[in-house]
């Protein structure tokens, strides 16, 4: 048993009481940042008289008063407290409001820091419940232990189910006792009995730098490419001399000298872009990932990590929908991956929940991870299934539609000589997608759905079977000569979709999945 | 006379083989609505051009404006028969597509909740639609048109029990 401070949650709890300071500090940033312009107004012409002043004064006096006097009242009067299964917010002196989310609603609780709350020591709680984004709720500003205290009563739901059966297992003790017993520990002191299964893996300070060196690669190639265009056209408008003057020789001349010149610099832009924006990667990389901490308590992952902004993430392992591992050729060779937990989107602000992302974990901790969250190893054992080779006869087809369209861009606008610019585009994109269509593999296993698929980050997607909501077979018209067909497979997290396999095995895929999920009466939560 | 007929090793049941039902006649009255008010926008705006260009040129917009309109306002008369809907025991299932097929399966122990829905016209025909919702993203969940509003609710209140007694099981 570890020793806790005792936390009381049964009444009502106010913040701690620097959050004053931080609800103070961050509005007078805020007045600072809307006003400085005329503050440097003020000193620097100054006011025509003297008697001015003063009511400049007052004026401003009055404004922060004010401001301190709401900012005050909201703070005294906000609480927060556990009754039983409940978690209560009241707010507000005049226009009270009172918000009650059930325990069993949360599927995550999480602490984070921004930088001026790590000045103070203070955290922010937030947490996450099952329906729209209006629910989400944040208690700003409580005290490191008092929230990791608040943060373990709150996500104790499944600890208490955990500890019922194991206690059952080994004793044979009547169910109300133990009813009584997890409702008291519930509430005064949660989870300490949890600690003796925990495995702790720590993402040291190197393979943050190579996962920063080596991530995000493919959208640094589409920047390039993008602005690869525009480069080229500033070096043009930069070089060349107006067409009408110059006559059709020298504009030739001109033009090898820009190539010659211009291919040079292109070449040192390049490069520079590239360094830059690995750099970039990598900066951003540490700055948000430094630290990177996991624990592994019995079906929980607890995650730290962050240089100014930090946070604490739970995540029992009952609510990851999707469980995601990418890989490229560079961090296969330095044994690192990239693991995506996608938990619940809500779908009002999809991109901003992304899941929770671990950088650079190596194979022995990827193992961990997933075996805490399914109970099972990772390894694929069954055949791999590839979608049917048409699909690049197909791709081929719709990579031919965009050439068509800056084919006929250049006929119109008649610069046809410079359409060989096309080919060597069609042919490098035609190879991704036949990269693509090599590495995509199916792998149908018991209770998992996996797809392997990807151009250079190579993903390979695990899908429990009992988190599929909803299927969706599809078969176009031109399928249908050669029985080909796809399969939605939807999740709470996002669609998996299996793209022209053959329409057999995906239709017995299909009843096999829903028999499943109907059969075992699986929870997908 | 004696029998040994093989036995497979999981007989799943198949959704292929499952009796659909059509959706109520009544429903293609509403689809003509659409196409008539769709038939009506496309020779407004062809019209508009009309007076508001005058090249010759102008024909061919014209031509494909309508094209187009008339594509949108036939095709749903058209594909509607391929609408198709059945309640298995344990999931519903929605089928639709005259060249894009796909079928829908939804278990029920995934739905979270189940909405009647009536435009102004269904209303006066007495029809409505009936929304199944699951915890995934909303734009992907099934609607299917065209029941009757007494067959929607029935539908309705048959999903909530069948939701409630799969919920008590598990719980049992």
């Amino acid at each position: 048993m570890k020793q806790k401070p005792n936390f009381d949650f049964s009444q009502p709890n106010k913040l701690d009481r620097k959050a004053l300071w931080l609800v103070l500090g961050n509005a007078f940033w805020g007045i600072f940042r809307s006003l400085w312009p005329i503050f440097v107004a003020l000193a620097i012409n100054g006011l025509p008289n003297k008697e001015d002043w003063k009511y400049a004064y007052l004026g401003f006096f009055a404004i922060v008063v004010l401001l301190i006097a709401r900012l005050s009242i909201n703070y005294f009067y906000y609480s927060f407290q556990v009754i039983e299964d409940e978690l209560i917010i009241k707010k507000g002196w005049l226009n009270k409001s009172k918000t009650v989310i059930k325990l069993d609603k949360i599927h995550e609780v999480n602490l984070s820091q921004k930088l001026i709350h790590k000045i103070i020591g203070l955290y922010i709680v937030g947490v996450d419940t099952a329906g729209s984004s209006k629910t989400e709720i944040t208690i700003n500003g409580i005290g490191y232990s008092k929230a990791l205290a608040l943060k373990e009563v709150l996500t104790n739901t499944e600890i208490e189910t955990t500890r019922e059966t194991s206690e059952i297992h080994s004793e044979e003790e009547t169910e109300q006792h133990i009813g009584e017993q997890t409702e008291n520990e519930a509430i005064s002191k949660p989870v300490v009995q949890q600690e003796n299964i925990s495995h702790n893996i720590v993402i040291g300070l190197s393979s943050l730098i190579k996962i920063g060196l080596t991530r995000n690669y493919l959208q640094t190639f589409g920047l390039l490419v993008a602005f690869s265009f525009q480069i080229i056209e500033q070096l043009r408008s930069f070089f060349s001399v107006d067409d009408e003057e110059a006559s059709k020789y020298n504009e030739m001349i001109q033009e090898v000298n820009f190539e010659r010149l211009g291919g040079l610099l292109i070449l040192i832009l390049i490069l520079g872009l590239v360094l830059f924006i690995m750099l970039f990667n990598l900066g951003r990389t540490l700055l948000t990932y430094y630290n990177y901490k996991i624990q592994l308590k019995n079906k929980h992952l607890t995650v730290s990590y962050g240089l100014t902004d930090s946070h604490i993430i739970a995540v029992p392992s009952n609510k990851v929908q999707i469980f995601q591992i990418k890989q490229n050729y560079f961090q296969k060779l330095m044994n690192l991956f990239e693991v995506s937990i996608k938990q619940i989107e809500s779908s009002e602000n999809n991109k901003k929940k992304k899941g929770l992302i671990v950088p650079g974990a190596n194979q022995a901790e990827l193992k961990q991870i997933f075996e805490v969250i399914y109970q099972k190893d990772l390894d694929i054992k069954s055949k791999a299934y590839k979608p049917h080779k048409r699909i690049l006869f197909l791709k081929f087809l719709w990579l031919c539609i965009p050439a068509a369209i800056a084919l006929g861009v250049f006929y119109f606008t008649e610069n046809l000589s410079y359409s060989w610019i096309i080919l060597p585009f069609f042919v490098l994109i035609y190879f991704l997608i036949w990269c693509g269509y090599r590495n995509e593999k199916l792998y149908i296993e018991d209770d998992f759905i996996i797809l392997k698929n990807g151009v250079w980050d190579i993903s390979t997607t695990y899908l429990q079977i009992n988190k599929i909501q909803k299927v969706t077979v599809r078969q176009s018209f031109f399928q249908e000569g050669k029985n080909l067909g796809s399969l939605d497979l939807d999740t709470a997290a996002g669609t998996v979709t299996l793209f022209y396999y053959d329409f057999e095995l995906l239709q017995n895929l299909a009843n096999e999945l829903i028999y499943k999920i109907e059969k075992n009466k699986y929870k997908w939560m | 006379m004696f029998e040994n007929d093989t036995v497979e090793l999981n007989q799943i049941p198949h959704y292929q083989e499952v009796d659909f039902n059509s959706l109520h006649s009544d429903y293609v009255k509403i689809l003509r609505m659409n196409a008539a008010i769709t038939l009506f926008v496309g020779l407004a705006i062809s019209t508009a051009l009309f007076f508001v260009f005058e090249d010759f040129e102008r024909f061919y917009f014209i031509g494909a404006v309508l094209f187009v309109f008339l594509n949108i306002a036939i095709f749903p008369l058209i594909a509607y028969k391929k609408k198709k809907y059945a309640f298995r025991q344990h999931d519903a299932i929605y089928s639709s597509g005259l060249i894009f097929k796909s079928t829908h399966i939804i278990p029920y122990i995934r739905l979270q909740h189940v909405v009647i829905k009536q435009g102004w016209y269904a209303k006066r025909l007495g029809l409505a639609a009936l929304q199944l919702h699951t915890a995934a993203n909303d734009n992907i969940d099934v609607t299917i048109p065209g029941l009757t509003l007494e067959d929607a609710e029935r539908w309705k209140s048959y999903l909530v029990n069948r939701l409630q007694e799969l919920e008590d099981e598990t719980e049992a």
